[in-house]
C-alpha cells in the first residue's frame, strides 16, 4: 500500500449509517477507531467503548478553587486589609459573602471545564481538516493501521463493506 | 445492535392490591383521626398547629406533581411517559388534600393570630393588613384557589386517563393549553396562598418571595418521592420498563431543585439581614432563640449541603436505590423546613416534637397513600396510547 498512510478513512452520509458502521468495528475488535461528526451521535460512546469523561473531575476542582479564592479574598479584604463597619454587622458576615462565593464558585468552575476541555481536545488546532464538509452533512470512521488491526488490505475491505460511500486512506496528520 | 435500546415490560399492568395493606392503610388513618379526636380535647392550639404542617407536607405533593406534570407538557416532553401514572397518582391527592385544608377553616382561630382583634390593631403594619386578614375574605381565596386548581387538575388527569381507552393523539395536544393556563394561574394563586396558610402566622412579617420558597421546597420534595415511589414499585415488581436514563433525568431534576431551593432560601435569608428592618427581621431573630439555631443549621446542611454533594457525581442520579435514598433525607428536610416555618411562632423556645406530629404524620401517609394507590389500581402503570410513548421507551430520538 501507499508509503506514509497511518490508517484508512470511510465517510458516511447519515448518523445512523456511522453508528452501526462504529458497532460492526466493535463486534470485529478494532482498536482505536475514531469517529469524526458535525455533531454529538448519540449511542457513539457505546458504540466506541468511550469510558466517562474525566471533565468533570475539573470542573469539581476549580469550582473547589474559586470558592476557597471567593472566601480568602473577602475575609482578608473585609476583615484584615481594610475593615470597614458596614451596619454593625461582624467584619467577617457570612451572609454578605454567598452571593460572591456562589459566583466565583460558578466562574472559576465554568472557565476551567472549558480549559479543560480545549486542552484534552487539543486546541487550538490550526491543522487544515483533511475533509471540510466533515463540519456539515459528513461522518467520517478512521481506523489507524496496526498489527491488533490486521493487515491493511483487510481493513480497507472491511470499511468497503459497511457501506461507507468512499473510502480512503489517511497521510496528513490528525 | 443495542439490545436495550427500547424498553419491555408488562405496560398495562396495574397495581395488585391485597386485604394487609389495606388495613395497615386504614389503621393509619384511623390513628390520625384518633389524633385529632384526642388532641382536641388535650391542647386543640398544638394539635392544629400540627395539623396545618402535615397537612401542607402532604398536600405540597399534589401540587408539586401538577406542576411536574403541566411543565411537560407544556414542553411537549417525551421521555417523562412512561414514569406519568406517578406524579398522576400524587397530583390525584389534591382533591383530598382539598378537604383537609378547607377542614382548617374550622379552627382558624386557634392558628392564626390575626383573628385575635386586639392584636391586630395593636401596630401600624398590623392595622394596615385588618382588611386582608378577615375570615370572609381569607376563606373566599381559599375556596377560588382550590376550584382553580382542582378544575385543572381533575381536566389533564382525566384527559390522560381518558386516552388509555379512547387512544385519541388530540387528549395529549389539549394537554398543552390546559398545562399553561395552569402555571399562569398556579403561580400568584400560589402565592396568596402560601401567604394566606403559613405565613400569616407571623402576620406582621414582610418577604415578596415566601411563595417562591414554599414552592421550591414542595417541588424538590415532589421529584424526592416521584423517586421513592418508582423504588418502591419497581422493588415489588412494577415498572420494570423504568430505565436508567429516566431514574438519570429524574436524579437531575432532584439536584437541580435542592439548588434551586437553597438559591431561594439565601435570596430570603440575605436581604432581610441585609436591611435589617424591624418589621422583617424578627422573623429571623426569633429563630435565633433556644434550639431553633439548631435547626435552622441542621436545615441548611440536610437540604441543601448533603443532598448537593450526594448528588454530584453523575453515578450518584443514575442509581435508584441512592436516589431514593437522598430522597428520603430531602423529605425529611422538608419536614424539619416546615417544622422551621410554623413551629416558633407556636413555641419560642425551641423545636419540639409531640405525639400530634407523630399521628398526623403517620395519619396524613395514610390518606396519602390510600389514594395513590387507588389510582394505581384502577389505572395501566403506563399511559399505553401516547403517541409520545415509543419516544419514552427509547428515552431518546432515534436517528433516521
Amino acid at each position: 500500500m501507499n508509503d506514509g498512510a497511518h490508517g484508512v478513512v470511510a465517510y458516511f452520509d447519515s448518523p445512523k449509517a456511522i453508528l452501526e458502521a462504529a458497532y460492526k468495528t466493535k463486534e470485529r475488535g478494532l482498536m482505536g477507531v475514531e469517529t469524526y461528526t458535525p455533531f454529538p451521535v448519540h449511542g457513539m460512546n457505546d458504540a466506541l467503548s468511550i469510558k466517562f469523561s474525566v471533565v468533570p473531575w475539573a470542573t469539581f476542582v476549580c469550582g473547589l478553587g474559586g470558592f476557597s479564592l471567593a472566601h480568602a479574598l473577602q475575609i482578608w479584604t473585609s476583615a484584615t486589609n481594610w475593615p470597614i463597619n458596614v451596619g454593625g454587622k461582624p467584619f467577617i458576615s457570612y451572609p454578605a459573602f454567598i452571593p460572591i462565593i456562589f459566583e466565583l464558585t460558578v466562574l472559576l468552575g465554568a472557565l476551567g471545564t472549558v480549559a479543560f476541555t480545549f486542552y484534552l481536545m487539543g486546541m487550538p488546532n490550526f491543522k487544515k481538516p483533511i475533509n471540510p464538509r466533515l463540519t456539515d452533512d459528513r461522518f467520517a470512521l478512521y481506523v489507524p493501521f496496526s498489527t491488533a488491526n490486521g493487515s491493511e488490505n483487510s481493513v480497507h475491505s472491511f470499511l468497503n463493506g459497511l457501506g461507507a460511500e468512499q473510502v480512503s486512506l489517511v497521510t496528513e496528520e490528525l | 445492535m443495542d439490545a436495550e435500546a427500547i424498553s419491555v415490560g408488562k405496560f398495562d399492568e396495574k397495581l395488585q392490591t391485597s386485604g394487609f395493606t389495606n388495613q395497615v392503610v386504614f389503621a393509619l388513618i384511623a390513628l390520625g383521626i384518633l389524633t385529632f379526636g384526642i388532641g382536641m380535647f388535650t391542647d386543640a392550639e398544638r394539635t392544629w398547629r400540627a395539623y396545618l404542617l402535615h397537612n401542607v407536607m402532604f398536600l405540597g405533593l399534589g401540587f408539586g406533581a401538577m406542576l411536574f406534570l403541566c411543565f411537560h407538557y407544556l414542553a411537549g416532553s417525551g421521555w417523562f411517559v412512561l414514569i406519568r401514572r406517578v406524579p398522576e397518582a400524587m397530583a390525584d391527592y389534591l382533591k383530598m388534600g382539598a378537604i383537609t385544608t378547607l377542614f382548617l377553616l374550622f379552627g382558624l382561630s386557634h392558628i392564626y393570630p390575626w383573628m385575635d382583634h386586639d392584636l391586630m390593631h395593636s401596630g401600624h403594619f398590623l392595622h394596615h393588613k385588618v382588611g386582608y386578614f378577615s375570615t370572609g375574605f381569607f376563606i373566599a381565596r381559599m375556596v377560588i384557589f382550590f376550584a382553580v386548581v382542582l378544575y385543572f387538575s381533575s381536566k389533564v388527569l382525566s384527559n390522560s386517563l381518558r386516552q388509555d381507552s379512547e387512544g385519541d393523539i388530540e387528549l395529549r395536544h389539549k394537554q398543552k393549553p390546559l398545562a399553561a393556563g395552569f402555571l399562569v394561574l398556579f403561580a400568584p394563586l400560589f402565592t396568596i396562598f402560601a401567604v394566606d396558610v403559613i405565613k400569616s402566622l407571623e402576620p406582621k412579617w414582610f418577604s415578596t418571595i415566601f411563595g417562591v420558597y414554599m414552592f421550591a421546597g414542595f417541588i424538590q420534595t415532589t421529584i424526592a418521592v416521584i423517586l421513592i415511589s418508582i423504588y418502591l414499585l419497581k422493588r415489588s415488581g412494577y415498572m420494570e420498563y423504568v430505565r436508567t436514563d429516566h431514574i438519570h433525568d429524574l436524579g437531575k431534576y432532584m439536584f437541580g431543585f435542592t439548588v434551586f431551593y437553597a438559591y431561594i432560601g439565601v435570596s430570603q435569608y440575605l436581604l432581610i439581614w441585609y436591611a435589617n428592618l424591624p418589621e422583617e427581621n424578627f422573623y429571623y431573630v426569633n429563630r435565633e432563640v433556644g434550639t431553633w439555631p439548631i435547626v435552622g443549621i441542621v436545615l441548611i446542611f440536610s437540604k441543601f449541603v448533603m443532598p448537593f454533594l450526594m448528588l454530584l457525581p453523575r453515578a450518584a442520579k443514575r442509581n435508584l436505590p441512592y436516589c431514593a435514598a437522598v430522597g428520603t433525607l430531602i423529605v425529611f428536610s422538608q419536614w424539619i423546613d416546615l417544622n422551621w416555618m410554623i413551629m416558633p411562632s407556636y413555641s419560642a423556645k425551641g423545636f419540639i416534637l409531640g405525639w400530634q406530629d407523630v399521628g398526623f404524620f403517620l395519619g396524613f401517609l395514610g390518606f396519602f397513600i390510600l389514594i395513590v394507590r387507588k389510582f394505581w389500581a384502577k389505572n395501566p402503570m403506563t399511559p399505553l396510547m401516547d403517541p409520545y410513548l415509543h419516544e419514552s421507551k427509547k428515552h431518546h430520538v432515534e436517528y433516521a
